[in-house]
């Protein structure tokens, strides 16, 4: 439990500080612009004050003692990333490459990183899904993609 | 009247405009259910080759793909927790959560039912109303709209799940979202960080589609592959939901069409608050609120009906007014001028078969969604028999080419990345992603609209107690924003057994018990 | 076999779509079947092979609208891509990049080869985006090919103003503050409003709204007293007498509105308008926009293509390459006279 208030004061902060860089932005507004974002920052700086404080209040509450309250399995933070890793170079490539190769690893890889290993599958399916939302796309919506092959 | 109904009827039943209409529905579903396809991109895609057909045709074509994509967005919106489109957002909010307990059959009948229910409800408004309804849509100025949004923006509060201060940041960060972008009464450049890609302001759907749909992958990511195989995929129900529910849902349904219906009609509001009010005031009035969000079936009737509830809506202005009342009635307005007819009162004068045989086929166009509907998705259901791990990419891929192609603007594919990535902060830190999408959505229309309003009223606020329909929309959504956090509060209080009477002032710490309840 | 069963699913998933695309291609032959190339098209078909046998040679030529799909300037496009392909032979398509006031698809379409394959929709917004400053490109960066379309901008009011005539209007303007309508900031009626409030020291506040129906719409809702518009987004609420039209900012008076008399037959010698044309990326060679600019001529004076402008309520307005060039350096001139209005 005390995890969770130690990220909400986190959090808090975080909120708080984006607010403040928001503020001090709409502050080089001119008159009028300004009013909303101005209102909107005040407002993130608000709550995230509130919720540092509610972290606060939650932390001295509760009991250190609770100890390890339910046992989750641990995030896979690497699989998330990498996924991420796929999608950012997956949008640099389908803007040099094309559209279709790079569809077809994107969908490979995921499915790799999510832990699919069944290959007779996943071969034939992504190449299909690719083509098929390659010409769909291009035949039937008119739409040009990027890149320097199809 | 009833002359000309016949005569519209006469207009519409030959075999090529039936056949026109049964594969507009189908193309409309197909699209519709796609992540980042709108129907009103293949209507647009439509409008020119329907210049070759005759008028009734044409238009039958493009009402029925109007329907049936609407309802097609509820399809990905349940069975993969990714909203096509703004308009049916709201029905992931429960949709998803039946799916994932093995509901998704029951979850897609009664999205198909309520769509028909609505779409029905507003053709039938429209045929008997247009006329009427339309001075209606003239009394909206910046005032009115302002005080929609609000009332859109009010809704925040009740949606925003476990913690009203996370919910309500979540919200202010959407707000912060909507001022990106070139500030539309004065031209100056808000956090656009000198991009010209940011100059228009974020891509809603690209946003929308970040925060659910990469979302949804990364979540499967972070499982890792250990527990792959111990989810145990969920039993698919039936289709066909029965009688019995549909009396269960009937007032839903009401509410949700009259709601739809009457936001469509209002210019520019649209089909997005309407689908956010129907939900909210479905939970509002439930008996049990706390089942919303969790797979309650009337968390799906109520914006499906609403959706489906704004197509007829949207109609009125354009053929009463000739003017159309949101993106999708703007296309239809081109059709009607490609086919050299003029909309407006002259359209029921001079050609009023055509103009009943477009209500009609907005008739025909709902009856043919729901068996359509309910075939179709007898097979698309079978999309959750696909294991997550394969599914993950398919849906990236397809996700990424949708919005692409929303305006060929490979930014929208970082826009995609970044909202995802930021989606998944959210989850992290356990902040809904609800009321962003909702303040994304509303935010620069209450903006744009106060800051008019205040020009016409010579910078006095007057124009909110001096304007009747300002004045109740915004005592509505004061009460609207305020019930759920009074209900909450007492609920906590009535949970401590404490006597103090509880205000609206002691939000902050009985949310904090709550935190400590989970 | 759940495997292959999937793998039939899939299947099936994709040939689906593939049947979409197979009735879409069908119902584009439908259109190319039905018979209304005028004499015009098919002499312009044979003058072209004859000419300049190279150019387009059946490659696809592409039409970048800055705007969204379904806009005006959209269906425009689109109205004549259909006829332009019928006169030059070849596939015309018409591509959408909106966003960025239109910076992105301006940018886009002029960073293209010069070949000619790749045409950018101009509109007024072309010259605008410049001396905002935003752009990559310049004037120079573009070459004409031909203007088809002038929308003269028409002085209106609500009818709840009580404003009848433009003499009246211009006095109530000089002596109180008007509420000006307009679909958006830095639109084509927003600085024309701004030219005429600068000319003759007329007070407006402005209320931008998002698009001309949200612009009509409070003008006949009467919560703006006037605006500036064009006639076709107008038209039916003007029949309505919802709205009042006062003048028109042309030459001329117009064939829809014959009762509405110039600005300068009121004394005000004021004409601006939306122009639309189209463009090539600087680079291409003479022949090719020679060719695009006849094409365009041929297409521009086909009656299924007049009919459909008439009836959409845009008026026809053809310039050749160079007249087109000209007036798009005129406004140039003009508009960076008045820039600095935007800008207060």
């Amino acid at each position: 439990m005390t995890v969770t208030h130690k990220k909400d004061m986190g959090l808090g902060v975080a909120a708080i500080a984006f607010g403040a860089w928001m503020f001090a932005e709409a502050m080089q507004l001119k008159s009028g612009p300004d009013f909303w974002p101005k209102v909107v920052a005040a407002g993130i700086i608000l709550l995230g004050a509130l919720i540092f404080v509610m972290g606060l209040m939650g932390l001295r509450k509760a009991p250190a003692a609770k100890g390890p309250a339910k046992e989750k399995a641990k995030p896979q933070y690497i699989h998330v990333a990498a996924v991420m890793v796929v999608l950012v170079a997956y949008y640099f490539a389908f803007q040099t490459i094309g559209y279709t190769i790079p569809t077809f690893l994107m969908i490979g890889a995921t499915a790799y990183i999510l832990g699919y290993r069944n290959w007779k599958v996943l071969l034939p399916t992504s190449l299909l899904t690719s083509i098929a939302l390659y010409l769909v796309f291009t035949k039937l919506f008119g739409i040009r993609f990027p890149g320097a092959f199809f | 009247m009833l002359g000309n109904i016949m005569a519209g009827l006469g207009a519409l039943m030959n075999f090529n405009t039936l056949l026109f209409l049964f594969i507009g529905t189908l193309v409309g579903l197909i699209i519709g259910a796609l992540p980042g396809l709108t129907g009103n991109m293949a209507i647009a895609l439509m409008v020119p080759v329907t210049f070759t057909m005759d008028p009734v045709t044409a238009l039958a074509f493009l009402t029925s793909i109007y329907c049936s994509s609407i309802f097609g967005g509820s399809i990905s919106a349940i069975l993969l927790g990714i909203p096509g489109t703004i308009s049916s957002f709201a029905t992931t909010l429960d949709g998803y959560p039946m799916a994932k307990k093995g509901q998704a059959g029951t979850a897609l009948g009664v999205s198909t039912l309520s769509s028909v229910f609505g779409g029905l409800f507003s053709a039938v408004v429209l045929m008997c109303l247009t006329v009427v309804l339309a001075e209606f849509a003239l009394t909206f100025g910046p005032a009115e709209y302002f005080a929609v949004a609000v009332l859109g923006l009010s809704c925040i509060a009740s949606i925003g799940g476990k913690s009203l201060t996370k919910g309500l940041l979540s919200g202010f960060i959407g707000l912060f979202f909507a001022c990106v972008g070139m500030d539309p009464q004065t031209g100056v450049k808000r956090y656009t960080f000198g991009s010209v890609n940011l100059l228009g302001g974020i891509t809603m759907v690209a946003a929308l589609i970040g925060l659910f749909g990469v979302i949804s992958v990364l979540k499967s990511a972070e499982k890792g592959s250990s527990g792959k195989d111990t989810e145990a995929m969920p039993e698919v129900d039936n289709v066909w939901i029965g009688w019995k529910m549909c009396k269960k849902l009937l007032p839903t349904w009401l509410r949700g069409s009259i709601i739809g219906t009457i936001v469509g009609i209002i210019p520019g509001a649209g089909t997005n608050v309407a689908t956010f009010l129907a939900y909210d005031v479905e939970k509002k009035i439930s008996k049990d609120p706390d089942s919303f969000g969790q797979g309650d079936p009337k968390g799906v009737a109520a914006p499906e009906s609403a959706n489906n509830g704004v197509t007829g809506g949207s109609m009125v202005p354009l053929l009463a007014l000739g003017v159309p009342g949101n993106a999708t009635s703007a296309l239809f307005l081109g059709a009607l001028m490609l086919q050299g007819l003029s909309v407006g009162p002259v359209l029921f004068t001079d050609h009023a078969d055509i103009a009943y045989a477009i209500f009609l086929a907005f008739f025909i166009a709902n009856l043919l969604m729901w068996p359509l509907g309910l075939f179709l998705l007898r097979y698309m259901k079978t999309i959750l028999s696909v294991p997550e791990s394969l599914l993950g990419g398919i849906i990236l891929a397809f996700c990424v080419t949708g919005v692409y192609s929303i305006s060929s603007n490979p930014f929208d594919v970082a826009v995609v990345i970044f909202f995802g990535l930021l989606g998944y902060v959210f989850y992290k830190f356990d902040i809904p992603t609800a009321p962003l999408i909702v303040c994304l959505v509303l935010g620069s229309m209450a903006e744009s609209n106060l800051r008019q309003a205040l020009v016409a009223s010579k910078g006095s606020l007057n124009f909110m107690w001096t304007r009747p329909i300002t004045l109740v929309v915004l005592l509505i959504s004061v009460v609207s924003f305020f019930v759920p956090i009074i209900s909450k509060a007492m609920k906590a209080a009535r949970k401590r057994r404490s006597p103090d009477v509880v205000t609206a002032g002691d939000i902050a710490e009985s949310s904090t018990e709550e935190m400590d309840d989970d | 076999m759940k495997q292959f069963k999937r793998l039939l699913a899939v299947l099936l998933a994709v040939s689906m779509i593939f049947a979409l695309a197979a009735c879409n291609s069908g119902k584009d032959d439908d259109q190319s079947k039905t018979p209304d190339s005028s004499q015009d098209g098919t002499s312009g078909d044979k003058n072209n092979d004859s000419q300049a046998p190279a150019w387009p040679d059946g490659k696809t030529v592409t039409i970048v609208v800055p705007f969204k799909v379904g806009g005006n300037v959209d269906l425009c496009c689109r109205i004549i891509a259909d006829e332009l392909g019928k006169v030059l032979d070849t596939n015309v398509v018409v591509e959408n990049k909106e966003g960025g006031g239109a910076i992105i698809g301006q940018t886009y379409a002029l960073s293209q080869a010069p070949d000619g394959y790749t045409i950018l929709a101009q509109t007024s917004s072309f010259v605008t985006n410049i001396l905002s400053g935003d752009t990559e490109f310049g004037m120079e960066d573009s070459i004409a090919i031909g203007q088809y379309c002038f929308d003269p901008e028409i002085v209106v009011v609500s009818a709840d103003s009580g404003i009848t005539t433009i003499e009246q209007f211009m006095e109530k303007a000089k002596s109180e503050t008007l509420t000006n309508s307009t679909p958006g900031f830095s639109t084509s009626h927003h600085i024309a409003s701004l030219i005429l409030a600068d000319a003759h020291g007329l007070n407006f506040d402005y209320l931008h709204t998002d698009g001309s129906a949200e612009q009509t719409v409070q003008l006949a809702g009467g919560h703006a007293q006037c605006g500036l518009t064009t006639y076709g987004g107008a038209a039916t609420l003007i029949e309505q007498g919802k709205i009042v039209p006062l003048a028109i900012c042309a030459a001329e008076r117009s064939a829809t509105l014959p009762d509405v008399p110039t600005m300068a037959e009121s004394g005000y010698d004021f004409v601006y308008g939306a122009w639309r044309g189209f463009g090539v990326p600087a680079g291409t060679p003479d022949e090719v926009v020679q060719i695009l600019s006849d094409a365009l001529k041929t297409v521009m004076e086909t009656d299924s293509v007049v009919k459909a402008f008439e009836d959409s309520g845009f008026p026809v307005a053809y310039l050749s390459a160079a007249d087109f060039q000209q007036m798009m350096n005129d406004d140039y001139e003009n508009m960076s006279k008045v820039y600095h209005l935007l800008e207060q």
